[in-house]
């Protein structure tokens, strides 16, 4: 194994260590909440919620506010047509 | 039997091969007719050594794939068969060749698939991993400092098993090249044979 190759390993080895490492403290640090993982952004009642934490304006949030321009994406399947009246 | 009495015969034998093919296996028995006569051989030796043409053109046309060699094995014996037979049995042979061509070159589709599914999942892990670390940002701004060091270890997590995935595609993606340059000749086997590839013309003269 050449020495790049172990140093791209041991990178991306630490970065894994570290995430469990910080996600562990976070974890911890919410009183053992498993919502503090949880990212919910419901774009039909313009609802944000950020670790179990419900956000009143998400104006200027990263990513969030990009996402909260999109509106609402609706991917359920069309709903049929009405039958035809019987004679 | 001197050496241009059999190569003149051997060419004979093998008029139903393309010109240029001929040529080359005309030189080749030269060059074993000549060796041999280097090690001390006389120009009758050397010939009777290396065998009859006829036996010899019959192991150059053994040693061809097998479409080749079917088609010059008819074209020996008639040309005109030969078109018959390519005429007539077309109706045959091209939905089989088209066939042939479709199933090599879904199996060649296959294995590179599960490369790309590797590469997928990697890019999905590193996607995710960029989108904890934004919501990092987020968690930030809004004060929640558990949520914020959440997302960033699984930003940081998930950006390293991205990296992992993606140095086992790599290794997934050289492995399907070797599978798939495999399978390559395997499916032109039937009508092309590389010059590195088995040879019965080398094993005929070492017998």
């Amino acid at each position: 194994m050449t020495s790049a190759k172990k140093v791209y390993l041991a990178v991306a080895g630490g970065l894994v260590a570290a995430g469990i490492v910080l996600a562990g403290i976070g974890f911890i640090a919410s009183g053992l909440d498993p919502a503090v993982f949880n990212t919910q952004i419901d774009l039909r009642d313009d609802t944000v919620v950020l670790g179990g934490v419900e956000v009143d304006d998400p104006t200027g949030l990263p990513l969030i506010e990009q996402i909260s321009r999109v509106g609402e994406v609706d991917v359920s399947a069309p709903g049929a047509p009405e039958a035809p009246a019987a004679p | 039997m001197t050496r241009d009495e059999f190569l003149d015969r051997l060419g004979e034998l093998l008029a139903c091969l393309p010109a240029d093919q001929v040529e080359e296996t005309r030189q080749f028995y030269a060059e074993a007719i000549a060796d041999r006569m280097e090690d001390g051989m006389s120009e009758q030796e050397a010939v009777a050594a290396i065998g009859a043409p006829g036996a010899v053109a019959e192991a150059v046309l053994d040693d061809l794939p097998a479409v080749p060699r079917a088609i010059a094995k008819t074209r020996r014996r008639s040309t005109v068969l030969l078109w018959v037979l390519t005429v007539v049995g077309s109706l045959v042979w091209v939905p089989l060749l088209l066939a042939f061509v479709a199933v090599a070159l879904s199996v060649y589709a296959c294995i590179w698939v599960l490369a790309l599914c590797v590469w997928i999942v990697a890019a999905a892990l590193g996607a995710v991993g960029v989108a904890s670390l934004t919501l990092t940002a987020a968690g930030i701004s809004i004060g929640h400092i558990p949520y914020a060091i959440a997302m960033l270890g699984c930003g940081l997590g998930l950006i390293g098993a991205a990296l992992l995935v993606g140095a086992g595609a790599w290794a997934v993606s050289k492995q399907i090249a070797r599978l798939s340059a495999l399978w390559a000749r395997k499916a032109v086997s039937p009508f092309w044979k590389g010059r590195g590839e088995g040879n019965d013309v080398a094993a005929h003269l070492a017998a």
